[in-house]
């Protein structure tokens, strides 16, 4: 069939494609756009980057490639499309049909057994379903230029005579960036006859760079940063990772005033695009420090702009500067909670512990949320999955039952009314997440089979060590570390429940197994007191209590070691699963989904414990104890974000000795051996809540100079002082 | 073994001394100042506060009190303060948050691992500080603490009003690293009237303390119609001048959250002004006595 339609670029080169692989029906797809796509360059971008739906004419498709979902099908707008061009109807209702159910994600999850469907509907747990965040080598991109990959490319063809296709692949996906960077060199010609005489400027050195860039070496920052944007807004706008550390030698070298503009242009790229992740700092294999001048101009341009995009994060370790972590308190105090802290001396050790040796750990770079991945060397970050811990407690405690659908969604392990000792709870607990883990690596593994089947990216393999030199796609595997990364939410809830379980059933026997199982079922029906008494029971998570903590770090450990038995699929040798924790929005939705709990918790409150510290509200002796607490984890099995999170008033960061403080406070926890912390501004909203729902916000402490007292414990009127304050603060 | 009543740990303090701190909050205090902002700290005994926002009037404190301290009575819970021997029995009872008992016995062993369970965060700077109340009403509890703090390498830092015998500040003086004194008024007739005893005996201490070579931060709080005057901040800046060792003064502005924790103890405070002090009108009065000064003035 012939197109004469150039809204779906992507399918039609797809569809036209003369190849049978599906790694060169993607790259014809990718030419395809990259001839085709409507261009604009924005005046304030001053660089050449993909449009932005939304932002201008990049219209709606049909079809479409993203890293992390695959072939994305929309059969809506298509058939709308088709209402709209009757003259083109039939190109239309034709893609529609040769795409039909063939959506990567739709793929995955028809994939599902029926057991799996149920498991993922009730929010129990979920596997596999999204291909992920990597960080490719964009310095490798910039500094060496496509002819530089497609030869190398061509040398390593020579070695696999029998993928010669996929490598063609690779080197047509390189040839859609040239086709990109030219087609905006025009652009930029263009817009240099017609604009103003000030504009100029900003088109000609568009226009000079793409002369050489993306085919050749970048020569100076600007020439690195708009190669760099091609690549990058054309991949789909991931993570940057490591920025500093590939352009901070260009950055060195250009003009103080110019590279400070042409920084500012790129972070507002960013922020309209949503950037993911972006790193600074860090440490060497010899914990010498890789800290430069762009890792200080960037927390600069963060502090300034208060964007909350890119996902700002900053790597700590032994010889960090504390100019830096001064710098960083500046843009923290923003209140956009940028940077996320990472501490390298926890962080790489356990990439270690995985098999990756300290030269490539040490290059460690965040995407998406909190992903940990190797840059240019790793694809790990796909977040196979995630398992609620809260509501495996809730197998546990009724035999696989779902309390919420009320459907039998899990295995048997007994009628927990029966369980006589606290042991017996917490075995059964232990077989409940050892099915759950089992399961969501099931899912993750056809995944991510499904994903190298049906989405390979030829583009992101050039720029993964080990996948031209193997042969293999990212997505099959090609890269060096192929590891996995399941993550969990609800911990402290989980832990806090099972806390209560053993003091009030089997220590003080105040409550049997059997009521507390009825009031669970009935979401505490008719016995408020009873879910006071739980909620308030002092022992939670978060509070430097050593017999709950200990707790905490037998659950943490026995979930995260579980996941160490499996491999992934994309390496069934050395691709271990490891554990992590995120915040993500979905923390609310596995609320929803579960049960009433033994820590008081009414049935689908929506809020669970999205850190590894305590449950909302429950951290009652202030930030040191919260994070002594934290400690108790062992931080080493987490290879993806372990994120703690700490919320601090304004004031603090506004004098010298604050930020000293929170330094201390920092470095205190990184020498504990604590992996992550994400520090936010307390504002005043909360404190409003505060007033209205005390119980969730307990932890709120006012301090004045000898003075401290919880806040929910003040007088309305004293209550309003505070928020005052706080608002006159922020 | 002496054993000392505290009514609170504070881990994360950090306005009070250096750095990142734990508070020993301990119980009792021989002054009555009139805007106290830690009423729990003036008895020296254990007692309970009442929340009565947070009692349902449930019954379950009236039932398990031996004392017959809690009645309700109708729509109201009423507490007979005078027989409460502060067993507790009542706070383990309420599920409900309502009822708290202010002081526990603490040896020095237990307050020490408590202390020390935040070593990871003092750093070079920070450490522990004793405050209240007035540390020194447990003078003896407070010697073994500070000796024990300063065996295991933490800076130890004390608040004071300085009402206290000489003997106990010679004990102290080895151990501590600064001494956070407090000065509350500089007029001896305001002093009497409204902390409840003369100047002479803290003025004495704090001289005595500044010839032994100690540090001192001088803690003044101002406190609208009590000492927001401009001879009170003359005063201060000419005690600092006279004295060696006094290293920074620093303003505390009046806050009225004490009023919150004496209502739930019951206690009648006789300043009753809920209208904080504006830190903006304190760093005027920094200025002006940066001029009659050279230590240090900073506004808290």
């Amino acid at each position: 069939m012939r197109f004469t339609i150039k809204d779906e670029p992507f399918a039609v080169g797809y569809m036209t494609s003369q190849s049978d692989l599906t790694a060169m029906k993607i790259a014809d797809g990718f030419l395809m756009e990259a001839e085709e796509l409507p261009l604009s360059i924005h005046e304030e971008w001053k660089l050449a980057g993909k449009n932005i739906p939304g932002k201008d004419a990049l219209g709606l498709q049909g079809v479409y490639f993203q890293y992390g979902t695959g072939i994305v099908v929309q059969p809506e707008i298509l058939r709308k499309k088709a209402e709209e061009h009757p003259e083109c109807a039939s190109e239309y209702l034709a893609i529609l049909r040769y795409f039909d159910g063939k959506g990567t994600q739709e793929r995955v999850l028809a994939a599902d057994t029926l057991e799996e469907n149920l498991q993922r509907n009730g929010q129990a747990w979920y596997g596999g379903h999204w291909g992920g965040h990597c960080n490719i080598d964009f310095g490798l991109f910039v500094s060496e230029g496509t002819d530089a990959l497609r030869a190398k490319a061509d040398r390593c063809a020579f070695d696999h005579p029998d993928k010669k296709e996929w490598y063609e692949a690779v080197k047509k996906s390189l040839d859609a960036m040239d086709v990109f960077g030219a087609r905006y060199r025009e652009l930029a010609m263009t817009e240099l006859s017609v604009c103003a005489p000030e504009k100029k400027r900003i088109y000609q050195r568009i226009a000079d760079a793409l002369c050489v860039v993306p085919k050749k070496p970048a020569y100076d920052f600007f020439s690195a940063v708009q190669s760099f944007l091609l690549i990058y807004s054309f991949d789909g706008v991931d993570s940057p990772g490591s920025f500093d550390q590939y352009m901070g030698k260009y950055y060195d070298e250009a003009d103080p005033l110019e590279r400070t503009e042409i920084l500012e242009a790129l972070w507002l790229y960013f922020h309209d695009a949503r950037a993911w992740n972006l790193c600074i700092g860090g440490s060497d294999e010899h914990w010498m420090d890789k800290t430069n001048a762009l890792s200080y101009a960037i927390l600069d341009i963060a502090a300034k702009t208060y964007y909350n995009t890119p996902n700002l994060t900053l790597r700590w370790h032994r010889n960090t500067s504390d100019d830096f972590l001064r710098a960083a308190a500046k843009s923290i105090a923003t209140g956009t909670g940028l940077p996320s802290l990472y501490n390298d001396e926890a962080v790489c050790p356990a990439l270690e512990k995985q098999g990756i040796p300290p030269e490539d750990s040490h290059l460690y770079a965040m995407n998406g949320c909190n992903q940990i991945d190797i840059q240019g060397k790793s694809h790990m970050g796909l977040e196979d999955g995630e398992v609620c811990l809260l509501k495996c407690l809730e197998y546990a405690l009724f035999n696989g039952m779902d309390l919420v659908t009320g459907l039998q969604t899990s295995i048997h392990t007994g009628n927990a009314a029966t369980f006589a000792t606290f042991d017996e709870v917490f075995s059964a607990f232990e077989k409940q997440v050892r099915y759950a883990v089992s399961q969501v690596v099931r899912m993750a593994n056809t995944s991510q089979r499904i994903f190298a089947e049906s989405a390979p990216n030829p583009l992101r393999s050039a720029l993964l060590a080990g996948c031209l030199e193997s042969g293999r796609d990212y997505t099959a595997g090609g890269a060096l570390y192929n590891h996995g990364q399941i993550l969990t939410e609800g911990l402290a809830d989980t832990i806090d429940s099972l806390m209560c379980i053993k003091h009030f059933v089997f220590d003080t026997k105040e409550l049997s197994l059997p009521k507390l199982l009825n009031m669970l079922k009935n979401d505490f029906a008719e016995e408020e007191g009873w879910r006071l008494r739980l909620e308030r029971y002092p022992v939670k998570f978060g509070n430097d209590i050593e017999e709950v903590d200990a707790l905490a770090g037998k659950v943490q450990r026995f979930f995260f070691t579980e996941m160490t038995r499996y491999r992934t699929w994309r390496d069934p040798e050395n691709g271990i699963y490891g554990g992590g924790l995120s915040t993500f929005q979905r923390t609310a939705r596995y609320g929803r989904m579960a049960g009433a709990s033994a820590n008081g918790r009414h049935a689908s409150d929506v809020l669970l414990a999205d850190s590894i510290g305590a449950t909302p509200g429950k951290d009652r002796n202030g930030p040191t104890a919260a994070l002594c607490s934290a400690l108790q984890y062992d931080h080493s099995l987490a290879t993806s974000g372990f994120v703690m999170q700490l919320k601090f008033e304004k004031r603090m960061f506004n004098t010298p000795e604050g930020i000293e403080n929170f330094i201390q406070l920092v470095k205190g926890y990184f020498r504990g051996g604590g992996q992550m912390l994400s520090v936010n501004v307390l504002d005043a909203e909360e404190l409003k809540d505060a007033k209205l729902h005390p119980e969730k916000h307990e932890n709120l402490i006012v301090r004045v100079g000898g003075y401290s007292d919880y806040f929910t414990h003040l007088e309305p009127g004293l209550q309003d002082n505070i928020i005052a304050r706080t608002i006159q603060d922020v | 073994m002496p054993q000392g009543i505290l009514f609170n740990i504070q881990r994360f303090s950090v306005h009070d001394g250096p750095g990142i701190r734990t508070n020993l909050f301990f119980k009792g205090c021989p002054l009555r100042c009139a805007w106290c902002h830690n009423p729990e700290g003036l008895s020296p005994k254990p007692e309970i506060a009442f929340l009565a926002s947070r009692c349902t009037l449930c019954g379950a404190c009236e039932q398990v009190c031996p004392q017959h301290v809690h009645t309700l009575a109708g729509n109201r819970h009423l507490l007979d303060r005078a027989s409460c021997v502060a067993c507790g029995k009542c706070t383990d009872s309420c599920g409900y948050g309502a009822l708290e008992l202010l002081g526990k016995p603490y040896s020095a062993e237990e307050a020490v691992a408590l202390c020390k369970r935040d070593l990871l965060f003092y750093g070079q700077s920070g450490g522990v500080t004793l405050t209240g109340g007035e540390p020194m009403l447990q003078s003896a509890f407070a010697a073994t603490l500070a000796k024990r703090l300063h065996d295991e390498g933490i800076s130890v830092c004390m608040e004071t009003s300085g009402y206290a015998p000489r003997a106990a500040y010679e004990t102290l003086l080895p151990y501590i690293d600064l001494f956070l004194f407090d000065i509350k008024e500089t007029c001896e007739a305001s002093h009497r009237q409204y902390v409840g005893v003369g100047m002479e005996q803290i003025q004495d201490n704090l001289q005595f303390l500044d010839e032994s070579g100690a540090e001192i931060i001088l803690r003044c709080p101002i406190v609208p119609g009590i000492n927001l005057r401009e001879d009170h901040f003359r005063a201060l800046c000419n005690l600092a001048n006279r004295l060696r060792n006094v290293r920074e003064i620093h303003l505390e502005a009046y806050h009225p959250l004490g009023l919150s924790k004496s209502k739930r103890l019951d206690k009648d405070m006789p300043y009753r002004n809920e209208v904080p002090l504006e830190r903006e009108k304190l760093i005027d009065w920094q200025q002006k006595m940066e001029l009659w000064t050279q230590v240090p003035v900073r506004v808290q």
